[in-house]
Parts: structure tokens; C-alpha cells; sequence
């Protein structure tokens, strides 16, 4: 019934954040504007959306993927637009779900060039922008969570970024020597066999 | 954006507000098994950092679903025999070791957070800079500050938040402006959370610091403080409407044997062979108590940003004080607040002193409301009893509810005549605002109605300027 608000809203803890920052869980999917429990309230709302910086990066990587799946076919090129769309979505209505699906959407249009016959640098290409895009995306959720959308970010998700960006190509450039040295003979054997072999190392190794 | 960001790079000086030595030992290293969820609480000192007083690790669950792109691609590849989507499926499985590589970032920052001012007074903006240094010896590629302003501090410009990445060595600056409050502000401690480059494993380590923030009221003198008619007994600078000794002329009476020579009008005696006695104004003391309004209802704010009535109140309280204290008026103050707050009227140095303690320290001048249930008959019964027969009552209230106008009335009533100075917090942003703002003005003028001054103290306006502009009212 008062005019105003009552002070004890806005002059409330220091802000700080805790709790697990289940990023796969169910509360990543809150809507917008809405504030985590495990928060707590400041006299400068914190706006909980995903940040600037990161979804700049998720777009700008979505882009490069669904560039690289116009090498298969426009009906690849589609699909990822789709992805993309679903993810842009995601990012303005702050829905992590909607960023995994847009995620997997999007390499569902990389996969699809690949079996249209895409050249094989321009599919793992698409591969590491789409999962460069997923994982900035889901960045910029968690950092928006934490920190809210005010916060200057840039330098961190920019890094974040660009080391993801290093391990993928990384593989590209592993994966690709191998294929062309292994190529002469039986191709999807062989890397079928390696396939598993690093599976298995990656699980055996339970880092 | 409007924080202000800076990074600096190693070696551009080692100084550094670290609060505990530099020790060889690694600690809180962190497991790395990747459980769910291991609390490491300890209090320990990171390598040449702040003191970290909590840590927790935790997985973050950000890789969770890049599996899917490794079965997906793997499994179509397979089916549909083409190579390029197992190569495909070979970099998300680089991605998964990629995830599951990192191990807890090691967290040694030390922290300098320094104030523009230690000692604003209430209402000045004062700038706080944090600078946050890598002392460890590892690349913190994703570190996340944030600053633990006081709760009853605001934040009026920039955000005490930063994401950054530091190298060893490296340096980070953040800037943002709050709100000086009236009290002693602890800062809390600085929250970093911490992620391997990855982001799959996060650190959250909560970092002693050591930064406090004073806001005394200011004592300063304002403008003179109307009072009324009620006086004491002895010799002050209110004016009466009884005769006597003073300055100003009054009137003139017969002579009655023992009036002083002096006071005999020895023009009209000249002429008329009468003796008469010339009367002067007489200036007394008044004793004042100052009543302030500290119920949670009167902790209300226009806008966010700026000062609540409480803390309006409180200054102008201060700044009464003196200015009566000065006149060599008697002062006291009161308040109706859960916890009892009395300063018997009084004057002197020592006197003021009690007061700026009282002002600056008492619990219930604190700038969150106390949530304690009181009963606002029965403290005024309290006070009514501790009031000196001959008080006057300044009462400092927004007004914004009936309760608040009863008392000054029913104190009015009891003989101790009121002023009421009433620092305006409404506005008129919505309908509800707009109506508070004229139910607000409605009983200003009911009391006035009632024979009871109001000083209307509009919100960009000074106490002085509030008062001199009410003066003119009231003499008019």
C-alpha cells in the first residue's frame, strides 16, 4: 500500500553467488528475469541473461558453421539454420535447453553435408564451430547466472573461446594428417578402429 | 558497460594489500576425481594471496552432451560409411578428454581494494577500487570476482563484478560507486570463482579482505531552527509574548516600586510627571526534543539510488542538534523506533558529543529497518512520561502513514507543542505512487489544519533552504 517500495527490497545482501552451477540441471532453463534462489537479492538488480560478449561469440561461431554446411547442399545449409535459430532463441530467452537442441540441430546440418559428400575439412570445420558456438553459448548462461548481463566479461569468454577454438583445431589437424597418410587403404575401417581405440583411451584414462 | 575494466601486466609494481605472508606450500589444490561435489572448507593461505577462508569445488556439468555430437557422428558415420563424419566424431572426442583434462584451478590472488574516501559523510558518492593480482604460478583462464559490498551500501554507478583471465603476475582492476549510508561498513569478503580452461571444473573461494567504510552524520550547523512559543524558564533567544527583560521593546506598564531605574521612561516622566516602566520582549530557552521516525514504515525511498527517509532524518537530526545546541537551546533526542533511544535534553560539549555517538552508533539508527514489533502507544506513553514539562517536539517523520500524525497531534495535545519535518520520499512514476504522494500531502494539511507547523522538505532541496522557505510561510 505504500508508494514506495520498502528499503528492505533493495538494500539487500552483498552480492555473491553459490550453490552448483548445475549448468545441465534443471534451473539452467529459468525464465528470464527471474532470480536464483541460491542468490542473493542486491540493490542493483543483477540482470540474469546471458551476457553480451558471449552470445556475440555463439553467433559469430554458429555463423561459421552454418557457413561450412553450405559446402553440403542447401538442404544441410537449412538444417543448420534451423540449429542456429533454435540456439539464437535459446540465447535471448536465457533456455539452456533450447542452446543444447539448437546445438545439435546445428550439427545435424554439418552431419548432413557430410553424407551429401562435403568436403572432409569443411565438415570438421563446422564440427569445431558448432561446438564453439554450443560451448559459449552455455558460457554466457552460466556467466550471466553468476555475474549478470552489467558485468564486463569479455576478456574471459574471449579466452575461454579461443583455447576451445585451439583444441578443436588441434584435432583437425591430427585427425586429418591421419586420414590422408591412412586414406590409401581401407579408410573407414581404419578409422573406425581408431575411433574406438581413442574412446577407450579417454574412458581408460578417467582423468 | 560501464565498469571499468583495466588489466595491467606483470611486474608493473608488487604492491600489494596482501594480508598474509608468502609461504612455499601449495594448498587447497583441489581433488581432481571429478565427484560430484567435495566441499573443501578451509582456512588456510594460498601461496602469496589474500587468505582464502572457504573454498568449494565443483563440477560444472558444462561439457555434459558433447557425447552426443561423439555417438552422433560416430554412429552415422559408421552407417553410412563416410569418413568425414568419423574424423567429425574424433574431434568431439577430443573435446570430451578436452573436458575431462582439467584439474581445480589453483586460486592465489592478492587483493587491493581501496576507498575514494574512508570517511564521506551521508550521501557522497565514494569510489571503491578493487585490484585483483595472480600470484599463483598458473594461468587462471576464467576467473569471476565478485565484491562483497556492505548490505546497506548501494551501488550507484558501475557493477562490483568482473570476468576476467589472469596470468601469473597479471593484474585486473574493477571500479564502481556506492552510496555513502550513515554507520561503520564492513566489506565483505571478495567471492572469486575460478575455471579450468575448459569450464568444466569450478573453484569458488571466498578471499579475506579487510576494508571498512565510516559515515559519522555531520554535526554541521543549518539554518536556524524555528521554534515555538513553548520556553523554559531561563534567559534564550526565543521570543516571547511576555514582557520582561530583553532587547526588543514590548510595552509599557505603571511603576511599581522595585523596577529597575533603568527600565523607568524617564522622557514620558519629563513630560507627563508619570512613572511608567518600559517592558522588553522577553527571550527565553527552549528545551527541544528531537523525535525521530525509525519504524519500518518510515524506511522509504523515492528511487533506488538514493537516500531513504531514515537516513535523511538522521542527517537533519545531526545538523538540528547543533544549530539549537549553538542558539543555546537545551536538546534531546527520541526516537520511536523497537529499541529505546533517549538522550535527555541537555547542553554543553559533552552533551553534543553523547549525541554524535548516539547518532553514529545506536542500533536503531541503522540504515536496515529493525524488524522487531513495538508498540507505538506504548512508547509514546514512555516518552510522554520522559518529557520535560516545558519540551517542544521536532518531530522528523515522512509522514506516510495515520499512525505517525495521531502521535504528533496527541503529543501537541499534551502541551509539547510540534513541529513536523517531513523529508519527502513520494513520487509520482505510477498511479499507486501518485495517490500515496496526495494521501501524504492530505495530512500535512490535516495538520497543519491542527495548529502544527510542517516543514515540507522536498527531496532536492537542503534542510536549510526547506526551513527558510517554511519560515516565511509562517510568518506571513
Amino acid at each position: 500500500m505504500s508508494s514506495n517500495d520498502h528499503v528492505d527490497d533493495r538494500v539487500g545482501g552483498s552480492p555473491r553467488a553459490s550453490g552448483a552451477d548445475d549448468e545441465g540441471g534443471q534451473d539452467a532453463g529459468r525464465p528470464a528475469g527471474q532470480e536464483g534462489t541460491d542468490f542473493h537479492r542486491t540493490d542493483q538488480e543483477i540482470t540474469r541473461q546471458p551476457t553480451k560478449s558471449g552470445t556475440m561469440i555463439a553467433v559469430v561461431a554458429a555463423t561459421v558453421a552454418s557457413a561450412f554446411a553450405v559446402f553440403g547442399g542447401l538442404s544441410a545449409f537449412g538444417l543448420a539454420i534451423v540449429g542456429f535459430a533454435i540456439m539464437g532463441f535459446g540465447l535471448l530467452g536465457a533456455r539452456r535447453q533450447l542452446i543444447d537442441f539448437g546445438g545439435l540441430v546445428l550439427f545435424g546440418g554439418v552431419a548432413l553435408g557430410a553424407i551429401q559428400g562435403a568436403p572432409v575439412l569443411s565438415v570438421l570445420l563446422g564440427t569445431v564451430a558448432t561446438v564453439v558456438a554450443w560451448d559459449a553459448g552455455g558460457t554466457a548462461m552460466s556467466m550471466g547466472r553468476q555475474m549478470g548481463r552489467e558485468t564486463s566479461t569479455k576478456r574471459a569468454e574471449t579466452v575461454h573461446a579461443l583455447v576451445g577454438t585451439a583444441v578443436g583445431l588441434v584435432a583437425i589437424a591430427a585427425g586429418y594428417t591421419v586420414f590422408r597418410v591412412a586414406s590409401g587403404g581401407q579408410p573407414t575401417a581404419a578409422l573406425v578402429l581408431m575411433l574406438l581405440a581413442i574412446v577407450f583411451l579417454v574412458s581408460g584414462l578417467r582423468l | 558497460m560501464s565498469a571499468e575494466a583495466t588489466q595491467t601486466e606483470p611486474d608493473s609494481g608488487a604492491e600489494s594489500s596482501s594480508t598474509s605472508s608468502p609461504s612455499t606450500d601449495r594448498e587447497g589444490q583441489g581433488s581432481t576425481d571429478g565427484s560430484a561435489s567435495d566441499d573443501v572448507e578451509e582456512s588456510s593461505t594460498g601461496s602469496g594471496g589474500n587468505a582464502i577462508i572457504s573454498r568449494t569445488d565443483r563440477v560444472t556439468n558444462h561439457w555434459r552432451g558433447i557425447s552426443a555430437i561423439v555417438f552422433l557422428a560416430g554412429g552415422l558415420g559408421v552407417l553410412t560409411t563416410t569418413p568425414s563424419l568419423l574424423l567429425a566424431s574424433l574431434v568431439g572426442v577430443a573435446y570430451l578428454a578436452y573436458a575431462r583434462i582439467g584439474s581445480s584451478p589453483t586460486v592465489a590472488l592478492s587483493i587491493h581494494r581501496s576507498l575514494s574516501e574512508t570517511n564521506p559523510s551521508t550521501g557522497d558518492e565514494v569510489e571503491v577500487t578493487v585490484t585483483v593480482r595472480n600470484e599463483g604460478d598458473s594461468i587462471l583462464t576464467d576467473l569471476r570476482l565478485i565484491d562483497g559490498v556492505p548490505p546497506a551500501l548501494s551501488v550507484s554507478k558501475g557493477v562490483p563484478r568482473l570476468a576476467t583471465s589472469l596470468r601469473p603476475g597479471a593484474a585486473a582492476t574493477f571500479k564502481y560507486t556506492v552510496l555513502a549510508r550513515r554507520g561503520r561498513h564492513d566489506f565483505d569478503h571478495l567471492l572469486a570463482i575460478a575455471r579450468d580452461p575448459a569450464g568444466s571444473i569450478e573453484s569458488e573461494v571466498t578471499l579475506e579482505t579487510d576494508t571498512t567504510l565510516t559515515c559519522t552524520p555531520s554535526l554541521d550547523t543549518t539554518a536556524m531552527v524555528p521554534l515555538r512559543g513553548l520556553t523554559s524558564q531561563y534567559t534564550g533567544r526565543v521570543e516571547t509574548n511576555t514582557g520582561g527583560d530583553g532587547v526588543e521593546f514590548f510595552s509599557t506598564r505603571e511603576y511599581q516600586p522595585g523596577d529597575n531605574l533603568s527600565r523607568i521612561d524617564w522622557n514620558r516622566y519629563a513630560r507627563e510627571r508619570e512613572l511608567t516602566t518600559l517592558e522588553f520582549r522577553e527571550e527565553r530557552m527552549a528545551t527541544v526534543v528531537l523525535l525521530l521516525d525509525l519504524r519500518k514504515e518510515a524506511y522509504l525511498q523515492a528511487e533506488e539510488n538514493s537516500l531513504h527517509a531514515v537516513d535523511r532524518s538522521v542527517d537533519a537530526a545531526g545538523r538540528l542538534f547543533t544549530a539549537l545546541l549553538e542558539t543555546g537551546d537545551r536538546v534531546g533526542i527520541a526516537a520511536l523506533s523497537p529499541k529505546d533511544v533517549w538522550l535527555a535534553p541537555g547542553t554543553g560539549n559533552e552533551h553534543r558529543a553523547r549525541a554524535r555517538e548516539l547518532l553514529a552508533t545506536h542500533p536503531s539508527f541503522s540504515p536496515t529497518p529493525d524488524e522487531e514489533y513495538f508498540s507505538i502507544y506504548l512508547r509514546r506513553r514512555k516518552l510522554r512520561e520522559r518529557f520535560p514539562a516545558d519540551a517542544q517536539v521536532i518531530l522528523l517523520s515522512p509522514l506516510t502513514d495515520d499512525a505517525i500524525v495521531r502521535t504528533a497531534r496527541l503529543f501537541d495535545a499534551h502541551g509539547h507543542l510540534v513541529t513536523v519535518i517531513s523529508p519527502d520520499v513520494t513520487n509520482d512514476d505510477t498511479v499507486g505512487h501518485t495517490v500515496e504522494r496526495v494521501r501524504r500531502r492530505n495530512r500535512i494539511s490535516d495538520l497543519r489544519k491542527h495548529q502544527i507547523r510542517v516543514v515540507d522538505w522536498q527531496r532536492d532541496e537542503s534542510l536549510a533552504m526547506a526551513l527558510e522557505r517554511t519560515r516565511k510561510r509562517w510568518s506571513a
